[in-house]
């Protein structure tokens, strides 16, 4: 399998995800292909939210593992690992690729028995407040609406931010 | 008079009857406009559904400001039986001990009137603010740490960032007993351990006012506040630190939900017995988050003052800079009340409530306990803040609560989408309100058109006693993160 080297950018926005109204958090609606890019897509909205992408470069390399029972903890889990790593290291990634280990991918995604590990293997760099724009301070990725599900075109996750 | 399933019970009180596996009636504070909005977010149906939890104590009670929040509405108190009853993180919120500090100085309008501008730069330059804000002081090792966590603002009054005294005008003195840093996670350490004397961002702010209103001489007095005196504001929490400790420990009491039977209308009030390892754990956890956003408020004081000593070239004694007062508006306490004319011990969760304690307890400061403490409201960066006090009507109705803020009514979509084309810094200007933001969405998002009107929130608690109005303040100067 070759790698995917593709810079994220803002054009990737209107296929990854929306915000949809939500009183005081961040509640975004992300779509995907298949569960993989569903879950790349959500670390893409993730650090479109947080961060002005432009200003950072692929400078190093951080590899984000998470599981859970199902596809939407799974996702969640993910997207807490890059919250964490966001907040104490300031890491951004403008690029990546999201594996998921499993003997099927679709059917452990809406199996509550088949508990499954993503793995994300992202490029980007450590926010400099001097040269890089940091937008949202995410408090938690919460359980509030969290759902995954299959559509006509792919797939389709919710899940909140909390500000 | 009824709407939404409402009974109107007074001037200002609405009830949610008990029905289904209610245990108690919803109680919202509300004037007839207030209350026409309570429906659209869905904060309704969570006053509702904290109403099923076992050992609630009283009614599910909502301030006016109550929005939405995640399980438990903010704005939102509830006390359960301390023996017979739960905690639940979703009944504090992420932001754990996020609160509010009033801090006097004997400067008088005309000292700064031409001067705002390079002070809010100065306490923009001075106080670490914005996302991801860090470095006020040098990381500290874990068993500094755990000091910190444990003595909270007296920790950073012995490193030497303020008084004695100013312990005496915080909240429980600035640091919550039974706090154990060894129920905090690695996480939550790495997450707080370069944030202390940070803003931080969002909603959180440094604000220089002018006392612009007196309603309450006598009470203004005691407080030290006077019409036309400069005051700050300083609004901000426990960072990643109370973040982390909220994310570890709802997983926690996930768990410890099932194994107790406890049976929940919504998984995000997972919960435990009070008296349970896992409440007794989450409860000292709390504590260390509780103390961390102490510590850091006193901190924030200290560089503050700084700040404000350097831009006006003045000594400390000409500045007077004293606290008058720090509140907890996301926290959950044992603190006895009456109920049905017994004393109950009582874990009293308030997550975007203020503590309003009237005169007589013991919790409140020696030289207010007269008066009543004082309760901080802030409202939105353009319009006004309140300094309001604690009532025996407080303690008779609502455990001792009130409001904490004007409530968001915008979502931040919302905002930005009415913010777009025009310079939100520029239309405060024209109003005399200089702000400063590390973020370029904050202040399209924080615009005042987002909040509630703040003076219709106080004005409900006033009218229903329960914490009177003493004066108002007038925004001047804002740093928001």
């Amino acid at each position: 399998m070759t790698e995917n080297r593709e810079r994220w950018g803002p054009e990737r926005r209107a296929s990854a995800y929306a915000e949809l109204e939500h009183p005081s958090d961040l509640f975004l609606e992300i779509h995907g292909r298949d569960p993989q890019e569903l879950l790349e897509n959500a670390l893409f909205a993730f650090y479109d939210e947080v961060s002005e992408m432009d200003g950072f470069e692929p400078r190093r390399e951080l590899t984000l593992e998470a599981g859970g029972a199902q596809l939407d903890d799974a996702l969640r889990a993910l997207l807490s690992e890059a919250l964490f790593y966001f907040d104490t290291e300031g890491f951004v990634a403008v690029g990546g690729t999201v594996t998921l280990d499993g003997p099927d991918v679709l059917k452990a995604a809406t199996s509550a028995a088949a508990p499954w590990r993503a793995t994300a293997r992202l490029r980007g760099d450590n926010a400099d407040r001097e040269r890089h724009t940091l937008l949202h301070e995410v408090k938690a990725v919460t359980y509030h609406r969290l759902a995954v599900s299959r559509v006509e075109d792919g797939w389709t996750a919710t899940v909140l931010l909390d500000l | 008079m009824e709407t939404q399933g409402l009974h109107r019970t007074g001037p200002y009180t609405w009830e949610v009857p008990a029905t289904g596996g209610m245990l108690v009636p919803g109680r919202i504070y509300a004037d007839a406009t207030l209350v026409e909005a309570l429906g659209r977010d869905g904060g309704l149906s969570q006053v509702t559904n904290v109403a099923h939890l076992p050992g609630i104590l009283c009614c599910s009670l909502a301030m006016p400001d109550i929005h939405f929040g995640y399980g438990f509405p903010i704005g939102g108190v509830t006390a359960f039986d301390a023996e017979e009853g739960v905690v639940s993180p979703g009944g504090v919120g992420y932001d754990i001990n996020c609160g509010v500090r009033l801090v006097a100085t004997d400067l008088e309008l005309a000292d700064i009137r031409d001067k705002v501008k390079p002070l809010v730069d100065q306490l923009f330059r001075d106080v670490p603010s914005g996302v991801g804000s860090s470095g006020a002081i040098d990381k500290l090792s874990r068993s500094e740490t755990k000091k910190l966590l444990v003595d909270g603002a007296g920790w950073a009054v012995k490193q030497g960032y303020g008084s004695r005294a100013d312990l005496e005008h915080t909240e429980d003195g600035g640091a919550l007993p039974g706090a154990d840093p060894d129920r905090v996670s690695e996480r939550a350490y790495a997450r707080g351990q370069d944030q202390v004397g940070t803003l931080g961002s969002g909603n959180h702010f440094l604000e220089l006012q002018v006392v612009e209103e007196v309603f309450d001489r006598e009470a203004a007095a005691a407080f030290g506040l006077h019409e036309g005196q400069i005051t700050l504001m300083i609004h901000c929490g426990s960072r990643g630190f109370g973040y982390q400790v909220c994310e570890d420990y709802l997983g926690t009491m996930a768990e410890a939900s099932r194994r107790y039977g406890i049976d929940l209308p919504d998984r995000q009030l997972v919960c435990a017995p009070v008296t349970s390892d896992e409440g007794r754990s989450y409860l000292a956890a709390m504590a260390c988050a509780a103390n961390y956003a102490w510590a850091n408020r006193q901190m924030i004081m200290h560089l503050a003052e700084k700040a404000l000593l350097h831009a006006l070239r003045i000594a400390p004694k000409d500045l007077g800079l004293r606290l008058v007062y720090d509140v907890a508006h996301n926290i959950a306490k044992l603190e006895t009340h009456d109920v049905d004319g017994r004393p109950v011990k009582a874990c009293v969760h308030r997550k975007g409530a203020t503590r309003a304690f009237g005169p007589g307890r013991a919790e409140v400061p020696a030289d207010y306990r007269e008066i009543g403490q004082p309760v901080l409201i802030p409202g939105d960066m353009g319009t006004a803040s309140f300094v309001c006090k604690g009532s025996a009507e407080a303690l008779a109705q609502t455990f001792g609560s009130t409001c904490h803020g004007a409530g968001r009514v915008l979502s931040r979509s919302a905002a930005l989408k009415r913010a777009r084309g025009r310079s939100i810094a520029e239309e405060l200007a024209q109003q005399g309100i200089v702000v400063r933001s590390q973020g370029q969405k904050t202040l399209g998002e924080e615009m005042p058109e987002a909040y509630k009107d703040v003076e219709r929130v106080v004005g409900v608690m006033d009218g229903a006693g329960i914490s009177p109005k003493v004066v108002r303040l007038r925004p001047l100067g804002v740093v928001k993160g």
